[in-house]
């Protein structure tokens, strides 16, 4: 496949964190319309991807491109990147006491379409968003992620995502922090969001959330490179096998 | 006999105080941190105007609400809020007659703990204007009480005191600022200063917040002084967010048991501004509860200070007071100083006092930032969720979100030469 055709392109891309290298020449291409999953086990740099790929100041990146829709952001500050409808969902969201969840999510909707959105519009899209989610409208009137629990900040992720609609969407591990039914909930609204125009990379442990949101294809990521790469039968694999095997393979 | 001209004398020994004090210590704790030397007690010319009281019948601009207005040439004050209604009355002290005797006597010359302050004697001895709002026993008022302090070329002079008698309820929101940048009187900088006195009694249930934005050539002296009686609930907030030089006094005395005081103290400091808190909280009923929070942001080369005292006296049992002074420093340049003291003489108390420092979290910046905000808007947001507990206090929606949007543009205006004023 041509690089014009690709959605997301990562090329051998390493990244640092005070200076001990984690990531060592990871590759991935993904086209519109795609799922991969990514899978590993802790530490193996599943986490520092997504946050190289976000811009996060803190991880270094060494070598490599970053390429969205045939454009390098590797360059780019993370408000940049969100500009250009990169979206990552946290695996651990920050709090920001102070700041309504109502507030932050109109300043956010407001910098990505790059106007304002009247209060009116607000109101409706997010009277809608959090009927869907299953979460109360008092939710709006706390403090951004301040005390909440692992499924509300997960619920959270998945509606600011539904409200910014990325062309690329990150997961890092959304599935943690969710009991069975909220999994099941968080799923269908990423699955729906599903389209022929836009990419998404699932990072995960388990492979639980893919039995909702089949991927396309399935990479394996061991001490910083992708060991692995397939379809969805990989990740039933590393669910009855574990990823020692993968080691041993590669 | 009522004396009628009791509030006159109040004023001469007010006067005759402020002399017999003489200079400022500077080497006491209070003024430790803060040089006063600009502030002009005799140079500035008050213009005292106290029998031009206009009733202004504001129906047609703010339905329901009424205005009273006291103005002289260099500054003015205006009252809004449902103050003819009956349940809740404003009035100049200077018009108050002997039906008020028992007021003006609690009112005193000042208030015992401010004694010995040289700036509350100055204050009485000398305003240009005095209102007092009295809110009547029992009376719910739902709609905040406005009070808008405006400095009009260079002094500013005023004293306020509130009553909230048994049972009542209400809310009020002070405001300091200007009707144009004030110029230079012969070389001396403008100066507000100003005596509150709060008077919340029994079962009372008073939210006020005083907020103060000024330019940067303006001194501002605030003296305060709040006493909560049985029971009563007095919760509040000092903002300050202007000025060359803020120098607060706080006295808030938790005289009633089971009386509740709450404040937040917030400065925000850019340039070379300079504000200095002083708080005081005095407990000397039984089962009282005080908390003070001050919050501090300070960049560029701005300072802030924070001194507290908690006194609990004897015979004073279960109180529960705390202090907690926390500060967000955006600039290497920019010092804090925090220093929380406590004096207990008495056992079967919990007190806390504490101080934190710390700068912009850089996971709440890229968090901010990977969702489309750009790093000085989301520094911005940062900055007001450190001040929003205490602009969040004030009642009125519209001047909330005023000051709200003024602590955004303090902050992306930081290290420029020019003021803004919205």
């Amino acid at each position: 496949m041509s690089d014009n055709k690709s959605l997301f392109k990562v090329s051998d891309l390493k990244v640092s964190v005070e200076d001990k290298e984690i990531l060592k020449g990871i590759n991935l291409d993904i086209k519109p319309g795609e799922v991969h999953a990514l899978m590993g086990r802790n530490g193996s740099g599943k986490t520092t991807l997504s946050h190289a790929l976000m811009g996060h100041p803190s991880y270094d990146v060494t070598c490599g491109d970053v390429v969205l829709d045939g454009e390098s952001i590797n360059d780019l500050e993370p408000d940049e990147r969100a500009k250009r409808r990169l979206f990552l969902s946290f695996q651990y969201p920050t709090s920001i006491p102070g700041v309504t969840v109502a507030n932050f999510l109109r300043a956010s909707l407001e910098a990505v379409r790059g106007e304002e959105v009247p209060v009116r519009e607000m109101r409706k899209l997010i009277k809608a968003e959090i009927k869907t989610l299953e979460i109360p409208e008092e939710f709006m009137n706390r403090f951004l992620n301040d005390g909440f629990s692992g499924g509300e900040k997960k619920r959270l992720e998945t509606l600011q995502m539904r409200l910014l609609q990325p062309k690329m969407m990150i997961l890092d591990e959304t599935d943690s922090g969710l009991d069975v039914d909220a999994l099941r909930l968080v799923s269908k609204q990423i699955e729906s969001l599903r389209s022929p125009k836009r990419g998404v990379l699932l990072i995960t442990h388990y492979q639980r959330i893919l039995n909702y949101v089949k991927p396309d294809k399935v990479h394996i990521l061991m001490d910083g490179k992708i060991a692995q790469s397939g379809g969805p039968e990989l990740a039933l694999k590393v669910e009855t096998d574990g990823y020692d095997w993968t080691k041993k393979e590669n | 006999m009522p004396d009628s001209n009791l509030f006159s004398n109040y004023r001469s020994q007010s006067s005759q105080a402020y002399k017999a004090l003489g200079p400022i210590n500077i080497k006491s704790d209070e003024f430790k941190y803060t040089s006063l030397d600009s502030f002009s007690f005799e140079k500035h010319s008050s213009d005292k105007v106290s029998k031009l009281v206009t009733l202004k019948n504001a129906d047609e601009m703010f339905p329901g609400v009424k205005i009273i207005r006291l103005s002289s040439s260099s500054s003015e004050v205006e009252v809004h809020g449902d103050l003819l209604s009956g349940s809740a009355r404003a009035y100049s002290l200077d018009h108050m007659g002997s039906d008020f005797e028992d007021l003006l006597q609690r009112i005193g010359p000042v208030p015992e703990r401010l004694q010995s302050d040289l700036f509350a004697n100055w204050v009485a001895g000398k305003s240009s204007h005095e209102i007092l709002i009295k809110v009547e026993k029992n009376a719910v008022i739902e709609e905040p009480i406005h009070i808008i302090h405006r400095l009009d070329s260079t002094l500013l002079n005023h004293r306020v005191c509130v009553f909230v008698e048994e049972g009542a309820q209400c809310s009020i929101v002070e405001e300091y600022r200007m009707s144009n940048e004030p110029a230079d009187a012969k070389g001396i900088p403008p100066q507000v200063s100003s005596l509150v006195q709060v008077y919340a009694e029994q079962n009372s249930n008073l939210s006020w917040v005083q907020i103060q934005k000024m330019p940067d050539n303006v001194t501002s002296v605030m003296r305060t002084y709040v006493e909560a009686a049985d029971n009563a609930k007095v919760e509040g907030a000092q903002i300050c967010l202007g000025s060359a030089t803020s120098h607060y006094h706080s006295e808030f005395n938790s005289v009633g048991k089971g009386s509740e005081i709450d404040m937040i103290c917030a400065f925000q400091g850019t340039k070379k501004r300079h504000c200095d808190f002083f708080v005081r909280n005095s407990h000397p009923a039984p089962n009282t509860l005080s908390c003070t929070r001050v919050i501090n942001v300070v960049d560029d080369e701005s300072t802030a200070v924070f001194n507290g005292m908690i006194e609990i006296p004897k015979n004073a049992p279960g109180a529960d007071a705390t202090h907690a002074a926390k500060s967000l420093v955006l600039s290497g340049k920019a010092t804090i100083q925090s220093n929380p003291k406590l004096e207990i003489s008495t056992d079967d108390v919990k007190c806390a006092h504490g101080s934190s420092i710390s700068s912009i979290d850089p996971e709440q910046l890229y968090y901010l930032q990977s969702r489309g905000i750009s790093k000085i808007d989301a520094e911005s947001i940062i900055v007001n969720s450190f001040m929003n507990p205490a602009l969040d206090r004030i009642s009125i929606e519209g001047v909330r979100s005023h000051y709200k949007g003024l602590v955004s543009k303090n902050r992306l205006s930081s290290n420029l030469d020019t003021d803004t004023e919205a």
